[in-house]
């Protein structure tokens, strides 16, 4: 059906994880609901984040509201998203330049938000993380974890459709409708055929992240957001097998999280122009400062390739004039724009952080419910997303393609099973360094919304693993090919997809860095001929 | 251990200058440290593809006149180029190498790249695919096998080039009983495993059956470049039991036929007298005053390697033959000076595919490619090949051709 001819209660605007988790969770409470988003899902702040299943001890001291709402969330999480999630726990440590009282501090902190911090032996310490710098003084061990933000939204949004929801990526919001002082729906522009359609529905999310500020004005309202960029580094190898953190203030550079095969510093923390971010570049002095700051907890980073860095924009909503952002709540703000500012049908979801979405978007559908006049109850604290469904992921035996079964595992869960291996080359592996078939991409395009090279790096990990996409991408490129498109869109699809991984690599180009970057380019432009523009 | 020359290195330059070394009568030993560039290789060697511009080349021999004068080929002189690219098909037919258009030095043409675009390049060893232009094939009416299971030969982009040409191209979807167990084994599938498939007698004729079965009434078989991991037994096994024209397209690496041109040039060159030592990993090499008196590699502790002459053909980044750090640009055996400019922000540029001034990075030579060390040039040391700074081998299609050509020139000034 068009477009133009469907009812929707409600149009969320954003493909991050909030807009997906309150599109999840407005479908579960049947409402017809449509979630829009200009390009790929995760693309903002949650696919350029740590990865953190933070335990809200991080927070203990200086917030202590987002520090209760972090474990609370902790706890769901590790329920109702178990196959995005890698239980690693976590340590707060001591190093001999921080004052080791402030441990108690924490400790008590972290208790009275109901986070439980366990002081342990430094040697101990070490024992359990043999990465850890060995002159530590001390060492608090907190339930942080590992969790993969691009399949919890992927999951997100498989449940929202299988409870009705319209899912549309690469939608751009052009314009919101406004009667009568009320917004009754969004202008969009599909950004891949260059279609527009205007859609209606009484009562409109926005939950674009920092871009929610561009949104609101699109109504005429002002939301005074302050961008904090914050910049990360990925290291080829997986260093550390807990997340380690600095028992400290919240400063630069201070968290290390292992995510799969590679482990993740980060972050600074920076007001930009909201004019600059949709193009955050990581510059040489953040390197250095992540470096600096990362290499005295985990010295060996110091030697460690970095494969690349990253920087995403916090949606951090301005209080005061704090430069850094650092000291601004990372709490929830839900707005409702009737109340605010006179604009009936329009709320804004916003602040908050990856941990804390499933209760941001339980906040912004009540919100939504009230509106509309429907009563239900929010369930998503205990419905299990799909991929999670069962407490232990079965594992098949006597295949012989064991390696990727498990990698696809534990990317999709229990969504494994719809992955087909009808043939030998179904079984084939494509991406090595992620353990990524030939089945499990046809999966991906046919059911995850697969039409170009980073959608499948964003469902599947293709490429993102220590070579960068250097064969696989070529290989992806041709399955991709081959099921759709031109070969001239697909040659400028493999040339676009080659050079945003050279975007993240180029702020650390030296060293193996630079040696593999000049490899990449020998084979895709000497050996291959592919160019910026390819006719 | 002593040699007359000593070349540090085992790709195109290095075995290029070797074999005219050993040719020469000089006692000449290869430091080989591992794989090379020519894992990369597409069969093709570049004189000149696209001139500084951007433009493609027709006539490269003439082209070099607008070069700038950084450029390998500006220092060596348009004649010596010219005589060192005649030279060329020469040593690679006495390494029982058949390049097609080597005749006509002066001409370039199109190969076909694993993505089916066509890039202009100088001589292709003549059983690949290759076109006088860019928009057409000398077909009408083809089979191109696709290799089910073989994902490094991306036939998809192949098929769709070549019928945009407009030539009708019938593909052969081939299965393969011992690819399909290496797939169940959950590898990925790399050229080099399938041209070690297709050493298997039988494995060939299967193969050839099931190509025959579905390639009717055609003018030529397009295959990925997967023979000749057994010199050239295979590819003319393939072609006989075809019996039709067979041509192959290169694959992603590892280059089944980047092996093939090393083992052929080896084999020169061993035939010819010369010392191929592989593993030798060059550590440091002793000076004094302006000349080199040996070298120490990890492979013979404690010896000293000396020689009379020393030509270092490391290559690039990729290969060690340079190395950075936010500190800067290194060599790493001889810590020679190097032509860089700037900081790391300014080695790249935004776009990958942008000119990108890392890749002119290089030592620093005289015109005689005398390496250079602390402003002082050294009488018995040379650099070839991929090491040189000067020129942007990506851009201007000139990489395997500033291999050559320098290696070439190099051996005749030792020669003499």
């Amino acid at each position: 059906m068009k477009l133009e001819n469907q009812e929707f209660d409600v149009i969320i605007i954003g493909g991050g994880i909030t807009g997906a988790g309150t599109a999840r969770d407005c479908a579960l409470r049947g409402l017809k609901v449509l979630l829009v988003e200009r390009f790929d899902i995760a693309n903002g702040a949650t696919g350029r984040n740590h990865g953190l299943l933070h335990s809200g001890a991080r927070y203990a001291v200086t917030d202590r509201e987002s520090a209760a709402e972090c474990i609370g969330e902790n706890l769901i999480l590790r329920h109702i998203a178990r196959h995005c999630i890698e239980e690693t726990d976590g340590l707060f440590i001591t190093l001999p330049e921080d004052d080791l009282e402030y441990q108690q501090t924490f400790v008590t902190s972290c208790l009275n938000a109901g986070i439980n911090a366990e002081i342990i032996d430094p040697a101990e310490a070490r024992i359990m993380e043999p990465a850890l710098n060995p002159s530590l003084t001390g060492a608090v061990r907190v339930p942080d974890a590992s969790i993969d933000p691009f399949t919890l939204t992927t999951a997100n949004l498989i449940d929202a459709r299988r409870h009705g929801a319209v899912t549309l990526t690469y939608h751009e919001v052009t314009g919101l409708i406004v009667e009568n002082a009320s917004v009754t729906g969004v202008r969009l522009h599909n950004n891949l055929t260059g279609e527009e359609h205007e859609v209606h529905a009484p009562v409109t999310v926005n939950a674009a992240g920092i871009w929610g500020t561009l949104i609101a004005k699109k109504a005429g309202i002002t939301i005074n957001m302050f961008p904090a960029k914050g910049s990360l580094l990925i290291f080829g190898h997986r260093v550390n097998n807990m997340v380690i953190n600095r028992c400290r203030k919240p400063a630069n550079g201070d968290i290390i999280v292992p995510d799969k095969i590679v482990s993740i510093l980060g972050t600074t923390s920076d007001r930009v122009p909201i004019e600059e971010i949709d193009n955050m570049r990581v510059t040489p002095q953040e390197v250095e400062i992540l470096l600096n700051e990362g290499s005295k907890l985990v010295p060996s980073l110091m030697t460690t390739r970095i494969l690349r860095a990253y920087a995403g924009v916090r949606p951090l909503v301005a209080s005061d004039d704090d430069p850094a952002g650092r000291s601004i709540s990372r709490g929830i703000v839900c707005l409702d724009h009737k109340e605010r500012d006179g604009m009936d049908g329009f709320i804004t979801i916003t602040g908050g952080k990856m941990m804390t979405y499933r209760l941001m978007a339980e906040i912004a559908t009540d919100l939504v419910c009230k509106k509309l006049d429907k009563v239900g109850a929010c369930t998503t604290a205990i419905l299990p997303l799909p991929g999670s469904e069962q407490e232990h992921i079965p594992r098949k035996h006597g295949n012989h393609h064991v390696i990727t079964k498990k990698a696809a595992q534990e990317r999709h869960g229990t969504l494994t099973k719809e992955i087909k291996e009808n043939s030998a080359s179904d079984k084939t592996m494509v991406c090595e360094c992620e353990h990524v078939s030939v089945g499990e991409m046809k999966f991906a395009i046919e059911k995850l919304h697969v039409s170009n090279l980073t959608n499948m790096r964003r469902r599947t990990r293709m490429g993102m693993g220590s070579c960068q996409g250097k064969l696989c991408a070529c290989r992806t490129a041709a399955l991709l090919c081959e099921s759709r498109g031109s070969a001239k869109d697909s040659l400028n699809d493999l040339a676009s997809f080659m050079n945003e991984r050279w975007k993240g690599m180029r702020p650390v180009a030296c060293g193996p860095t630079l040696s593999e970057a000049q490899l990449t380019a020998t084979i895709y432009e000497g050996l291959c001929g592919l160019q910026k523009n390819n006719n | 251990m002593k040699y007359d020359v000593i070349v540090i290195g085992g790709g195109m330059s290095a075995i290029m200058c070797g074999i005219a070394l050993a040719t020469n009568g000089k006692n000449v030993a290869l430091m080989v440290k591992g794989p090379s560039k020519l894992n990369y290789s597409s069969g093709s060697i570049d004189l000149l593809g696209f001139d500084e511009q951007g433009n493609v080349v027709d006539k490269p021999l003439d082209a070099i006149k607008s070069l700038s004068p950084e450029h390998p080929y500006s220092k060596m002189g348009i004649a010596s180029v010219t005589h060192n690219a005649a030279m060329t098909p020469v040593i690679l037919a006495g390494a029982g190498l058949k390049f097609a258009n080597d005749t006509q030095l002066n001409s370039n043409h199109y190969r076909m790249t694993p993505l089916g675009i066509m890039r202009p390049t100088w001589l292709t060893l003549d059983n690949y695919v290759t076109s006088t232009s860019n928009t057409s094939l000398p077909w009408d009416r083809v089979a191109l096998v696709n290799l089910q299971g073989f994902l490094d030969f991306p036939s998809p982009f192949v098929a769709k080039a070549i019928t945009s040409m407009g030539v009708d191209c019938q593909v052969c979807d081939v299965k393969l009983g011992a690819i399909e167990r290496l797939s169940n084994n959950q590898q990925v599938i790399r050229s080099t495993a399938v041209a070690k498939l297709m050493q298997n007698d039988s494995i060939v004729s299967e193969f050839a059956r099931k190509v025959r079965s579905q390639a009717r009434d055609v003018d030529a078989v397009i295959m990925p470049a997967v023979f000749g991991l057994d010199g050239d037994e295979s590819a003319s096994k393939i072609a006989s039991q075809l019996k039709m024209p067979v041509k192959f397209v290169p694959t992603l690496p590892p280059s089944v036929t980047g092996t093939h041109l090393l083992s052929k040039l080896r084999k020169l060159f061993i035939k010819n007298g010369g010392t191929f030592l592989l593993g030798s990993m060059v550590k440091n090499g002793k000076m004094k005053g302006n000349r080199v008196l040996s070298i120490e590699a990890k492979n013979f502790p404690d010896q000293d390697i000396i020689a009379d002459q020393f030509v270092l053909a490391t290559g690039s980044f990729i290969n060690g033959g340079l190395v950075s750090s936010n500190q800067g640009v290194k060599e790493p055996i001889f810590n020679l000076d190097i032509d860089y400019k700037g900081n790391l922000g300014e080695w790249s540029k935004e776009n990958l595919f942008d000119a990108q001034p890392y890749m002119e990075f290089g030592v620093s030579t005289d015109a005689e490619f005398h390496a250079i060390k602390d402003g002082q040039v050294i009488e018995n040391l040379y650099a070839i090949g991929s090491i040189l700074s000067g020129h942007n081998s990506l851009k201007l299609a000139d990489d395997t051709g500033v291999a050559i050509t320098t290696a070439l020139q190099v051996a005749r000034q030792i020669g003499v």
